[in-house]
This record gives structure tokens, sequence and C-alpha cells, in this order.
């Protein structure tokens, strides 16, 4: 993301906001921001200012929920908003002691809280894990680009894959092709957490969305005229003959310094391609294969808060159901059936497993994989 | 001939009464002409509703509760100054102070 200068980053354009953004009209700045009015003075000024007023839910929804109510109401109850997503799946690798959940607790609030985002680091400036800044002089935007939001915080996996940014691996066709930007698949109700989306624990709860026969309808097996859709049905996920190669991540350790400053440490990225058996099968994902990704968890992940934090590590696989941002119409498995039936490179096995993490992916190894069909 | 008589007098008496009326209007200033406001050329553009933006505003509020007075900006006067302002800001903000870089990894 490129840098904005400091100046920038708090410089309110006139024309844009001040004189044409209808909130310059509902509230002044001192309502929203804090600060003392009536003074030259720059220290006494900013005596007491917040330059994310929407950061809590309590603020929001006084500010934005005023005008905004049923947003501002799903919002700050949202994945993006409180990242309560982190709970759910951390959680369930948590041992029973008191501790292990204390431990987590201070974990989370040192490292995973500054993750979420507010009302203001979408529509009026940059997320503050990037930098924070006004992106265009303090006018609010229903929708910001992308490249100032969206990819600030989901940058390493989505964006790279996204726009190709993983040498030797092709953007997604969505991008090269179309030009489309992320809200024109992630909805706002999506990404507000409204309507069924206000239901999620995690992102993959509930029916996909957005889903890929939203567009493609006649993709859906028995209503084209593609026979590789029509004989697969509802065994592959579409990602499975559509995605490529995409980023896995490994052992990612938190701890702080002396000084109480937060920080972490992980092993490089890998580029990988492993199909798996669905962890989250069920009426609204029932395909048999997916994508899986490894995700950067290890026993010892917050070992620096404590002693066996993670006590029922093996709960969860770390072969994480995924939907690699880097679709192509014609990918290495789909040129042939016998590139992917038969290939034993492309399925997650024991061999693709370290020894600490064998007994938590026993439910995403396939028994058996597809047999040669011999075209 | 009496009744002769007295119908030329009302009719002498209607016409003095005209002809004195005549006078009498014509002797009166013309009204003054009723001042008609003039519009002052506005010495700034209306704002128009939406901003000059690539993309679509968020939608104005309809009713604004916030809106505590006719010039919501007026309390902040010197907020606005200042940050308008592009070389005061340029000579006061500051870069911050880059962090010691203890995390290692992609995040």
């Amino acid at each position: 993301m490129p840098p904005v200068e400091a100046w920038e980053k708090v410089y309110v354009d006139p024309e844009k906001f001040v004189q044409n953004d209808p909130h310059a009209k509902v509230a002044n700045c001192i309502q929203c921001h804090g600060g003392q009015g009536g003074s030259d003075d720059m220290a006494v000024a900013h005596k007491g200012v917040v330059t994310d007023p929407t950061a809590n839910a309590e603020s929001a929804t006084k500010l934005c929920g005023t005008c905004h109510a049923d947003i501002t109401k799903a919002q700050v109850k949202s994945l993006h908003f409180d990242s309560h997503g982190y709970d759910t799946i951390i959680s369930q690798r948590l041992g029973d002691a008191p501790a292990s959940h204390a431990a987590w607790e201070q974990a989370k609030a040192n490292h995973c809280s500054s993750c979420h985002t507010s009302c203001g680091q979408c529509h009026v400036s940059q997320p503050t894990s990037v930098g924070g800044g006004l992106i265009s002089g303090h006018q609010f935007k229903k929708v910001q680009a992308f490249t100032r939001t969206c990819t600030g915080c989901h940058g390493s996996r989505v964006n790279d894959e996204y726009t190709g940014r993983n040498e030797g691996i092709p953007a997604d066709v969505h991008w090269t092709k179309a030009g489309m930007a992320c809200f024109k698949c992630h909805t706002g109700q999506e990404l507000h957490g409204m309507g069924e989306a206000g239901n999620q624990t995690e992102r993959y709860d509930g029916k996909p969305a957005p889903a890929c026969l939203d567009c493609h309808p006649n993709a859906a097996p028995g209503q084209g005229q593609i026979m590789q859709h029509n004989i697969h049905g509802d065994k592959l996920a579409c990602q499975v003959c559509h995605s490529v190669a995409n980023k896995s991540c490994y052992s990612c350790h938190v701890q702080t310094n002396e000084k109480g400053q937060p920080f972490y440490k992980i092993e490089p990225s890998v580029i990988t391609f492993k199909i798996g058996l669905n962890p989250k099968k069920s009426a609204d994902r029932p395909w048999n294969y997916v994508v899986l990704r490894h995700v950067p968890i290890d026993p010892t992940n917050f070992d620096f808060y404590g002693k066996d934090v993670l006590a029922k590590f093996d709960a969860l696989p770390t072969w994480k159901y995924a939907t690699p941002h880097n679709i192509q119409r014609i990918t290495p498995q789909n040129k042939t059936c016998d590139a992917c039936h038969g290939n034993e490179q492309l399925f997650l096995s024991e061999k693709d497993l370290k020894p600490y993490e064998v007994k938590a992916n026993q439910s995403v190894i396939p028994t058996r994989i597809p047999p040669k069909v011999g075209q | 001939m009496l009744k002769h008589a007295i119908s030329r007098t009302a009719w002498l008496f209607g016409a003095l009464l005209l002809i004195g009326l005549l006078a009498a209007c014509a002797g009166q200033p013309a009204p003054a002409p009723t001042t008609v406001p003039v519009a002052e050329a506005p010495t700034q553009p209306p704002p128009t509703a939406a901003p000059t933006a690539t993309q679509a505003p968020t939608q104005a509020p309809p009713t604004a509760t916030l809106a505590p007075t006719t010039a919501p900006l007026s309390s902040a006067d010197n907020c606005v100054k200042c940050h308008t302002d592009q070389e005061t800001l340029q000579q006061l903000a500051k870069a911050e102070e880059p962090t010691e870089k203890l995390s290692e990894g992609e995040g």
C-alpha cells in the first residue's frame, strides 16, 4: 500500500468535505472527534481528540447510528467490527483450565484486537493497522478504493492472490478480465453483518456468501451444458477445479517485548495447492472435496502467555476450508480428467503434515483419491 | 313640466359630481412603484448534492438529530481553518516515529 504523507493523513478537503459532504452539515468536528473549540493553540485544541470516533460500539451507535441505524446495529456485532471469528476458532482449541482462557484473552487483546475495523476505517480513512490516515480529504464514501481499505488488512493472502502478486501464479480472472473490486461480490449486507451474515460465528458459517452460483447459475449441476459440472455435481466446491496454488502459513508465535509492545514471528509462507475433505460439510456447503489452506496455528503459538494454552490443539484441523481468490477457467488440475484423478500430489496426505498436526488433520485427509479414468 | 325640470336638475347634479370626482383624482400623485427585491449574485456556486467523487458518497441522512445549529461548523472553525490549510499542515504535521520493527514475517 503506497504511503500517505503525514499532512495528508489529517488534511480535510474544503470542497470535498466541508462544502459538499452531507456529513459536514449534520455535525461539526468536535461533536465527533472531541477536542477544544475556540483555541488557536494546537495542543489545547487537540486535548481529548479521538482520531477514530467510531472505533467502539457505543460511539459508533451514537454517531453513525443516528442516521444509519440498521447498518450500525448490525455492524457493531459483525465479524469485521469485533473479530469474534478468532474467538470461535481459537476457543475450540483452548484447554479447560481457566488459565488457558485468561491467557487467550490477554493474547487476543495484544495481538488480534487491532485487526478489527470501525465505520471510519472503511468509509473515511485507511485502516489503523496500516497506519490510518484520511483517504480523500475526510470525504465519506459509500465505497472507498479497495486498495486503500480492504487490502490494507486482507493483503498477504487475498490481495496477493487476487491481483497476481505471487510469483508465477496468475491473478484472478475476475480481476484480469473484469477488473472487479471486492465490493462487486462482497455486498454491503455481508460486510456489515446484516441479514444472514449477522448470525455468522466465523467467516464460513452458513451459506456461501458470495456464492459462485449467484452470478454463474448455469454452472450448477444439471443447469448447463458443461459436462464436468454435471458429472461432479455437488461433490466438489468450485475452487477445487477453478482455483490455483495459494498461500499457506505456519507457526505464528506472539509475545511482547520488555516495554509491552506486541509482536509476532511467523515462519515463511509456502505456496501450496491441496484438496481435502470438507471440514465444513453441511446442507449449505455439501461438497465432499474442498481446497484447504494451512493456517498459522501450532501448539506453542501462545506459550508466551501460558503453558498448554492450546491444550485441545487437535480439536480442529490445521488445514482449513479455503476459498482462494485466484479463480481461473482453465487450471492445471482441470485441463484433463487425469490431471486430477489419480494425482496424489493434489490431495492432502500425512506426508504434507508436521508431526504435531497429524492427529488434528485426520478428518480432512482423503482416505482414497479418485482413480484415473484414462482421459 | 315640473317633472321635466326635476329630471334635468338631477342630471346636472350627477354630471357635476362626476366632473368633481375626476378632477380630484387627477390631482393626486401617481403611486410609487413597489420595491421588488433583487437576488444578489451568489459569491460561491451552490454546493452540489453529490460530492465530486469517483464513487458515490454515503447516502445523505434524511434527518439528523445531531444537527444542533443552523451553522454546525461554527464552533469548530479553528479545526476547519487549520485542517483545510495544506501549507500549515505540511509545516506542523510530523511523520510518526517509525516504531522498532519487532515482528518477523508476513502478517
